[in-house]
C-alpha cells in the first residue's frame, strides 16, 4: 500500500510538471457565435487535449471572440468566467471540467517545512447518472482529498503526525471542541480552545470526519506521506439536527438525545411488499418496534400500548384525522408525495402536543424547481400520478398528485348477484407550492383532500373525507435565529345517506374542524447549545352530529346536536445542550391550556352517584365564547444521551403529555364513523407519562445499528364506554363514557442493516398494554376495576423486513410478521331469552385469538439505467401472505336461528398476488 | 341511531364475503373454561288482562341444555300496595296467580327469592304510553342478497310526544297442502304374519297448519322521526321459494311499546349477537339489565323487568295475491314413488317404518307409496284449523 502510494505521488508530481510546461504553449482560437460546448470542442481540436465534462453543465450563451497566442488556461478562463465551472489538467493531455469546486494548485511552500500540502484533488461523489436529477443535492457532497508531506525514503513510518487548526470559514474564528473521528470510528481527537488539533494517523489513506454542533459535518480524505500540517475551514451548519435527519447520517441513532425516534426511508420503503401492491409508508411504520395496529387491515395505530386516538399525525404540519382509506386497508397518503416520515414514540419534542402517545410527522417533498418531472404507478387497486412543475427556475415549484381507486371492477367481476349494486371507491389529491423568496425566506403551501365512499345497496352511501391546508413561512433572521410561522386548517367529515324513497330517508353528518397557528423559533446559542421555542394555538369546532330528512316523503325529524368548540393553546421552549463531549441533554417544557367554549348546555351530576339520567342535578347554559371549563398543565419533555463510546450510547427520557380531544368508539377496532369529542365539563383530558431508557450501538462503520429500548407508560382518563353505549347522535355522551387508567410497558429490540446487498431490519418487541376502569359504582366498572389487556395488547411482536439486491436492477424483498393473538371478549356461557339462545359476556378480553403470522414476498425490477431514457420504470411483483395463513381478525358469537354460533373472520386468508408498475420521468 | 351503524356493519361484511377466496368467515371451536353461573330473568308485564308470565333460568355451558330456575318465590308489586304473586308452572315459567293488567301511572317492581335463599329485585318500571299497530302489510320485494320474496312491514304509533320504542314479535301460521291426496291408507293389520290392508282414512291428512314463533330481536324506535311512529318496519322476509308461502299464510304481529331502558337492553343484545362484520365489532361486555342482587352488589344478574303496552294485528295472504299465479313456487320433492305387490315384504317394512305412505293402486294390484310428508301433512303441522284462520 505504501509503495503504491509513493508511485502514485510521483506520477502526480511528474504529471504536474509536464502540464505546467505544456499549458504555457500558445494557441489561436476563433469563437464565432459558439456556445460553450462548441468552444470547448474547438479548443480540443486545436490543442489536441481531451476534455472531459458533462454537457448539462454547459450553457447555451454564445461567445464571439478571437484569440491569438493565448494559453489554454486563459482561453478556458474566458469561456467559464461568470460560471461555476472549473478545470483541471492531468496526464499531460487531458482536461477535466468540474462544477462548483475550486482547484488549488500550490507548490510546496517550504520543502523542509511543516506545510506540505501538495494539492487537493477534487473528487466528486459517485453519482448514479440516472438518478442525477432526482437526487440533485447529492451532487454537492464531496470528500475533499489532501495529501500531506512528501515521502522520505529514509524515514518510512507506520504513523505520521497531523496537526492544524480548524476554523470557521465565514468568521475565520477557530472552532473549539470539534471532534475529529478517525475512520475506525472508535478513536478521535477534539480541537482545543484555539481550534488546534494534533493527531497520529496511519501512513497512507485516512478518512477523517469533522463533527461539531452547529458545524457542517464533513469528511476529508487525507493521504499521509509524512508528518504535516493541515488547516481546515468549515462552514456552519444552519440546523445541525435537521440536516442530520435529512441525510440519514451515520451515527444519528446513537448521537441524538431523543429516545424512541424513528425515521422511515420513504424511497427504500417502496421495495417492501404490501397488500395488493400498494405502497404505504404507514404500514412500513408498523413493522418497527412499538408501532402496531389492532389487526390486519384495521385502521389506526397503537404506539407503545396507546390508544389509536393518541397519535398526532401531521401532514406538512396540519393534523390529519384519518390517514387511511377503506377501513385502514390502504394509506390515504400519496407515497410519491412524501419525502419524510419521522415518528416520535418515546420522547416527543416540546413543539408537539395535543396527543398522548406519539407524533407522526409526515412531510411532503418540494417539487423539482429545475425540470418538469413526474412519477406514476398502476396497480390492481389504484393508479397514481404525481407531477412536479418548476414555476420559477431554482426558486419555486408546484407539485400535484392524485390517486384513485377502482375497486368497483373487483366487486363487479365477482359475478356475485348480491354485489351488483355495490360500490367502493376512494381518491386523494395533494398539491403543494414551494417558493424560495430569497436565502432568508421560504414559503410553502400544502393542500390535501381525500375522500372515500362506498355503498352496498343502491339506497345507502357512506362518505368520509379529510381536508387540510397548511401554509408555512420559514424565515432566517440571522445566522443564529431562524423561525417558522405555520397556519393550518384540517377537517374530517363523514356522512351516511340513506335514500330508498321512503319515509325513513335521512342524511346523517359529522364533522370536526381545527384551525391552528404556530410560531416556532430556533436559536443557535453556541455550537453546544441551541434553543427551540414558540407558541401555538388551535381553535376546534366539532359538529357532533346532525340528521336531516331527504326527499319530500321523509318524515325524519331533523336533529342537530349543537356545535362544540374549544381553544387549545401552548407555549413551549426546549434546549439541546452538550454538557460534556459525552453527555447531551434535550430538555423542554410545554405549557398547554384548553378552554371548552360555549355556546353550550352542560349537565351537572350529583357527587357520589353514578353518572346517569337519574343523577342529573342541573343543566348549565353557556353563552357563545363563554368558557365552560379549562384544563391545562406543564408537559415536560426531557431526554439525555451519554456516549459510552463514539458509536455506543445510553439514553433516558421522561415525557408527560395532555390530550384534549378524544375519539369515541365502542367498537373493538377503529371505524371511519367514529366521532371525535372535545373535553368539556364532564370529560376530562387524557394525560400520559412515559419513561424510557435505551442503549444504541452501531457496528462496522454504521453498517449495523442495534438498539434496545425499554419504556413504561401510564395514562389517565383513557376513554371507554358502558356496555352497549350508543354514541352516534347522542346528546348526552357523558353518561356513557368511562374514564380510566392505562398502563403499558415493554422492551424493543431493533437491528438494522443500512447498506450492502442485503439490507433491512429485524425488530422484536415484548410489551403489554393494560387498562383499568374502576369506580365505586358497579355500572362504571369494567372487569371489576382490575387491569385487563387492551384490544391491541400483543406481547410478542417480531417483524423482519429484508431486501436483497441481486444486481442494480433486480431485488427480492420480504416482510415477515409474527404477533401474539390479540385479546378478545368471549362468552362465559349461554342463556335463553326472547325464545332464542344468546352468549353471555362477562370479563373483557379474557381470551386471545390464535397468533398472527404472515410472510410477504416482493420481486422488484428496476428499469435499465440508460441515461437518456425517457422514463425510469420500476416493476413490483408481490405476493402478500405467501403462506396462505388464515389469520383470524376477530371472533363473533352470533345467534343464528335461535342458536349461538362461534365464528372467526379473517381478511386475507390466501396468498394475494399483485403487480404494480411505476415509472418516473 | 344504532340502526345506522348496524347497517354499516352488514354492508362491510358483504363486500368481503364477496371476495371470499380472500376473506373468510368460518365456524370455530372455542374452549371456554371460565363458565359463570348467572341468574337470567325475562319478565315482561303487559297491559293485557291475563295471567302474566315470567321466565327465570340460569346461564349454561355451550354443550348443555338450558337450566331452568326452579323453586323461586316471585312477586310483582306496585306503588299503591298491590302485590301479585307468581307460581311456578313448568320449568322456569312463573305465572301470576290472578289475572291482572299493568296500569299506567303505577310503578311496578319485581322481587325474586331463589331456592338458595338469595334475593333479587328490579328497579321500578312503569307502563309506557300505549301504542297500536296501524298497519301490517305484505310487499313483494327483494332482500339484500337480491332474492325475490315478500316482506312483512309493520307501522306503529304511540300516544304522547316522547320518542316511542317498539319491540315486535310475530306468530306465523301457514297452510300446508299435501302433494298426494289419497282417500285410503295402507294399515298394518297384523305384524306376524305381516299383513296390510287398504282402509279409508280416518283423519284429515291433506290440509294442515303450522305455526312458528319469532326468535329474532325486532326493535325499532321513533327516534329521529317527526311523528311518534315507526313506518314500514320489516319484521319478516320470506323468500318466494320458501314452502311457508306456497299456499296461504297468516302472520300475527305483536307490538310491545317499551321503555327506553328495555329498548337499549334488546338493542345491545342484538348487537352482540347480530350480523358480523370484519372491520367493525361492537365491544361486547356484560349486559346488566335492571335486576340486581340484594345480597351482593357485585353479583352479576342478567335480567330485564319491563312493563309494556301490547297491540296485535293479523294479516293473511295467499301466494297468488303477492306473486301472481305464474311465478314458480316451492315444490316438494315428491317424485320418489315405489310400487309393490300387497304382500311384498319391502312394502310392509316401508309402511311399518312410518316414513312411507300409500298413494294409489296403479296399475291394479301395484300399491304405490311415497314419502310420508308428501301424503300426510300432519308430519309438518296439525290438521286442526286454527280458530283465527280465514280462507
Amino acid at each position: 500500500m505504501n509503495r503504491l502510494a509513493v508511485v502514485f505521488t510521483m506520477i502526480v508530481l511528474f504529471g504536474y510538471q509536464g502540464i505546467a510546461q505544456e499549458k504555457e504553449n500558445k494557441f489561436s482560437f476563433d469563437f464565432n457565435n459558439s456556445v460553450q460546448k462548441s468552444a470547448i470542442d474547438e479548443i480540443s481540436k486545436v490543442t489536441g487535449y481531451k476534455i472531459y465534462y458533462l454537457s448539462e453543465w454547459l450553457s447555451n450563451d454564445t461567445i464571439n471572440k478571437s484569440f491569438n497566442d493565448i494559453s489554454i488556461d486563459k482561453a478556458l478562463d474566458f469561456i467559464f468566467e461568470d460560471t461555476n465551472i472549473n478545470y483541471f489538467f492531468f496526464e499531460g493531455d487531458k482536461i477535466v471540467l468540474t462544477k462548483n469546486t475550486i482547484i488549488y494548485e500550490e507548490l510546496p511552500e517550504d520543502f523542509f517545512g511543516k506545510v506540505d500540502t501538495l494539492e487537493q484533488v477534487e473528487t466528486t461523489a459517485e453519482i448514479d447518472p440516472l438518478f442525477y436529477e432526482g437526487f440533485k443535492t447529492t451532487s454537492d457532497k464531496k470528500i475533499e482529498t489532501f495529501r500531506i508531506g512528501k515521502t522520505n525514503r529514509n524515514n518510512l513510518k507506520k504513523t505520521y503526525r497531523l496537526s492544524g487548526i480548524v476554523s470557521n470559514i465565514d468568521t475565520k474564528e477557530p472552532i473549539p471542541d470539534l471532534t475529529i473521528i478517525l475512520e475506525d470510528g472508535a478513536s478521535g481527537v477534539v480541537t482545543k480552545e484555539n481550534g488546534y488539533f494534533d493527531v497520529q494517523l496511519k501512513s497512507g489513506l485516512n478518512i477523517l470526519e469533522f463533527r461539531a454542533l452547529g458545524i457542517e459535518n464533513v469528511k476529508k480524505r487525507v493521504f499521509m506521506y509524512n508528518d504535516g500540517n493541515l488547516n481546515i475551514e468549515l462552514a456552519e451548519s444552519f440546523n445541525q439536527l435537521e440536516e442530520v435527519v435529512l441525510s440519514g447520517e451515520l451515527n444519528r441513532n446513537v448521537e441524538e438525545s431523543l429516545t424512541g425516534a424513528e425515521e422511515i426511508d420513504v424511497e427504500e420503503s417502496k421495495n417492501i411488499p404490501l397488500v395488493l401492491g400498494e405502497r404505504d409508508v404507514l404500514k412500513v411504520a408498523t413493522s418497527l418496534p412499538g408501532i402496531s395496529t389492532a389487526g390486519e387491515g384495521s385502521a389506526g395505530f397503537n404506539v407503545r400500548g396507546g390508544e389509536s386516538d393518541q397519535n398526532l399525525i401531521l401532514f406538512d404540519e396540519a393534523v390529519i384525522y384519518n390517514p387511511q382509506h377503506f377501513f385502514g386497508l390502504f394509506s390515504a397518503l400519496n407515497p410519491f408525495a412524501i419525502s419524510q416520515l419521522d415518528i416520535f414514540k418515546g420522547s416527543i419534542p416540546a413543539e408537539y402536543g395535543g396527543r398522548v402517545s406519539s407524533v407522526f410527522d409526515i412531510k411532503t417533498k418540494n417539487a423539482n424547481a429545475n425540470k418538469f418531472s413526474g412519477e406514476a404507478s398502476i396497480g390492481p387497486v389504484t393508479s397514481n400520478l404525481l407531477l412536479e412543475v418548476p414555476v420559477v427556475k431554482d426558486k419555486s415549484s408546484f407539485m400535484i398528485g392524485g390517486r384513485a381507486a377502482y375497486a368497483n371492477w373487483i366487486l363487479r367481476s365477482l359475478n356475485e348477484e348480491s354485489l351488483n349494486n355495490s360500490q367502493a371507491s376512494f381518491y386523494d389529491v395533494i398539491a403543494n407550492y414551494n417558493h424560495k423568496i430569497n436565502d432568508n425566506n421560504n414559503v410553502k403551501v400544502t393542500a390535501y383532500y381525500s375522500k372515500d365512499d362506498f355503498s352496498i345497496t343502491s339506497d345507502s352511501v357512506y362518505l368520509y373525507n379529510n381536508r387540510l391546508l397548511s401554509l408555512k413561512w420559514d424565515h432566517k433572521f440571522n445566522k443564529k435565529n431562524t423561525g417558522s410561522l405555520i397556519l393550518s386548517n384540517s377537517a374530517y367529515d363523514f356522512n351516511i345517506e340513506f335514500d330508498k324513497g321512503s319515509e325513513a330517508d335521512f342524511d346523517l353528518g359529522y364533522s370536526v374542524n381545527e384551525t391552528g397557528l404556530k410560531l416556532k423559533m430556533n436559536y443557535l446559542h453556541s455550537p453546544k447549545q441551541k434553543f427551540n421555542y414558540g407558541i401555538e394555538s388551535k381553535l376546534y369546532s366539532v359538529e357532533p352530529g346532525s340528521i336531516d330528512p331527504i326527499g319530500g316523503a321523509s318524515i325524519v325529524n331533523p336533529l342537530d346536536i349543537p356545535t362544540e368548540r374549544g381553544l387549545e393553546s401552548a407555549a413551549f421552549i426546549s434546549s439541546n445542550i452538550d454538557i460534556t463531549d459525552k453527555l447531551s441533554l434535550d430538555a423542554g417544557v410545554r405549557y398547554s391550556f384548553f378552554a371548552a367554549l360555549g355556546e353550550s348546555e352542560q349537565r351537572a351530576f350529583a357527587e357520589g352517584a353514578p353518572r346517569n339520567e337519574g343523577t342529573v342535578i342541573d343543566t348549565l347554559s353557556f353563552d357563545k365564547n363563554e368558557v365552560i371549563e379549562t384544563y391545562g398543565g406543564p408537559e415536560f419533555r426531557i431526554s439525555a444521551r451519554y456516549l459510552l463510546s463514539n458509536d455506543f450510547s445510553l439514553k433516558a427520557s421522561y415525557n408527560n403529555t395532555i390530550q384534549y380531544i378524544h375519539r369515541l368508539s365502542n367498537n373493538t377496532t377503529v371505524s371511519p364513523i367514529d366521532t371525535w369529542k372535545l373535553s368539556d365539563l364532564n370529560i376530562e383530558p387524557q394525560r400520559g407519562r412515559q419513561y424510557s431508557l435505551g442503549l444504541y450501538k452501531n457496528f462496522n462503520t454504521n453498517t449495523y445499528e442495534v438498539s434496545l429500548e425499554g419504556f413504561y407508560k401510564t395514562t389517565e382518563n383513557t376513554l371507554d364506554f358502558k356496555t352497549g353505549a350508543q354514541l352516534l347522535l347522542n346528546e348526552n355522551i357523558e353518561t356513557e363514557v368511562l374514564q380510566g387508567e392505562g398502563k403499558s410497558y415493554g422492551v424493543e429490540f431493533l437491528i438494522r442493516k443500512n447498506n450492502g446487498r442485503l439490507n433491512g431490519w429485524l425488530g422484536y418487541t415484548y410489551s403489554r398494554s393494560l387498562l383499568s376502569f374502576d369506580s365505586q359504582f358497579s355500572e362504571e366498572r369494567i372487569n371489576n376495576g382490575d387491569f385487563f389487556p387492551s384490544n391491541f395488547d400483543k406481547p410478542h411482536d417480531i417483524s423482519l423486513v429484508a431486501n436483497y439486491k441481486f444486481t442494480k436492477r433486480f431485488s427480492l424483498s420480504t416482510n415477515f410478521v409474527y404477533q401474539t393473538g390479540r385479546p378478545v371478549t368471549v362468552p362465559v356461557g349461554n342463556f335463553n331469552f326472547n325464545n332464542s339462545e344468546f352468549a353471555v359476556f362477562s370479563d373483557r378480553n379474557s381470551f386471545r385469538i390464535p397468533d398472527f403470522y404472515r410472510l410477504d414476498l416482493g420481486f422488484n425490477i428496476e428499469g435499465n439505467h440508460k441515461i437518456k431514457k425517457l422514463a425510469h420504470s420500476f416493476w413490483t411483483i408481490s405476493i402478500y401472505n405467501v403462506l396462505g395463513r388464515n389469520n383470524p381478525f376477530s371472533v363473533f358469537f352470533v345467534t343464528e336461528n335461535g342458536q349461538v354460533e362461534a365464528l372467526k373472520a379473517s381478511i386475507f386468508s390466501v396468498p394475494v398476488p399483485a403487480i404494480t408498475y411505476n415509472f418516473k420521468f | 341511531m344504532k340502526v345506522v351503524s348496524n347497517y354499516l356493519k352488514k354492508s362491510v361484511l358483504l363486500i368481503f364475503v364477496g371476495i371470499c377466496t380472500v376473506t373468510c368467515t368460518e365456524p370455530f371451536e372455542v374452549e371456554l373454561d371460565d363458565f359463570e353461573n348467572i341468574l337470567v330473568i325475562e319478565a315482561s308485564i303487559t297491559d293485557e288482562m291475563k295471567r302474566q308470565e315470567i321466565f327465570i333460568s340460569r346461564t349454561y355451558t355451550t354443550d348443555e341444555e338450558v337450566v331452568q330456575e326452579s323453586g323461586a318465590i316471585v312477586n310483582v308489586s306496585d306503588d299503591v300496595g298491590n302485590t301479585y304473586t307468581f307460581q311456578e308452572n313448568g320449568a322456569g315459567l312463573y305465572v301470576s296467580s290472578t289475572e291482572f293488567a299493568a296500569l299506567s301511572g303505577r310503578n311496578y317492581r319485581l322481587q325474586i327469592e331463589t331456592a338458595d335463599g338469595r334475593s333479587y329485585s328490579s328497579s321500578t318500571a312503569a307502563l309506557p304510553p300505549s301504542g297500536q299497530i296501524d298497519e301490517v302489510k305484505a310487499m313483494r320485494t327483494t332482500n339484500k342478497g337480491g332474492v325475490d320474496g315478500v316482506a312483512i312491514l309493520v307501522s306503529g304509533s304511540a300516544e304522547g310526544e316522547e320518542t316511542a320504542f317498539f319491540r315486535y314479535k310475530f306468530e306465523e301460521t301457514y297452510r300446508i297442502v299435501s302433494f298426494y291426496n289419497p282417500q285410503d291408507d295402507l294399515v298394518i293389520v297384523s305384524e306376524n304374519p305381516p299383513e296390510l290392508e287398504l282402509m279409508n282414512k280416518t283423519r284429515e291428512e291433506r290440509i294442515c297448519y303450522n305455526t312458528l314463533f319469532s326468535n329474532k330481536i325486532l326493535i325499532a324506535d321513533s327516534d329521529n322521526f317527526s311523528a311518534n311512529r315507526v313506518v314500514d318496519f320489516q319484521i319478516r322476509f320470506i323468500e318466494r321459494l320458501d314452502r311457508i308461502v306456497v299456499s296461504r299464510y297468516s302472520i300475527l304481529a305483536i307490538q310491545f311499546t317499551q321503555s327506553e331502558e328495555a329498548n337499549v337492553f334488546y338493542k345491545t343484545l342484538q348487537e352482540f349477537s347480530g350480523n358480523t362484520s370484519l372491520f367493525l365489532q361492537t365491544q361486547p361486555g356484560f349486559l346488566a339489565g335492571n335486576v340486581s342482587s340484594e345480597n351482593d352488589e357485585d353479583e352479576k344478574v342478567l335480567g330485564l323487568f319491563e312493563v309494556t303496552s301490547v297491540s296485535t294485528k293479523r294479516l293473511f295472504f295467499s301466494f297468488n295475491e303477492i306473486f301472481g299465479i305464474e311465478e314458480t313456487r316451492f315444490s316438494p320433492e315428491c317424485s320418489t314413488v315405489a310400487g309393490f305387490g300387497l304382500s311384498n315384504p319391502i312394502l310392509f317394512d316401508r309402511i311399518k317404518s312410518g316414513r312411507w305412505k300409500y298413494i294409489n293402486e296403479d296399475p291394479p294390484n301395484v300399491y304405490n307409496v311415497a314419502q310420508v310428508q308428501c301424503v300426510d301433512c300432519n308430519v309438518l303441522g296439525t290438521n286442526v284449523v286454527p280458530d283465527f284462520w280465514e280462507d
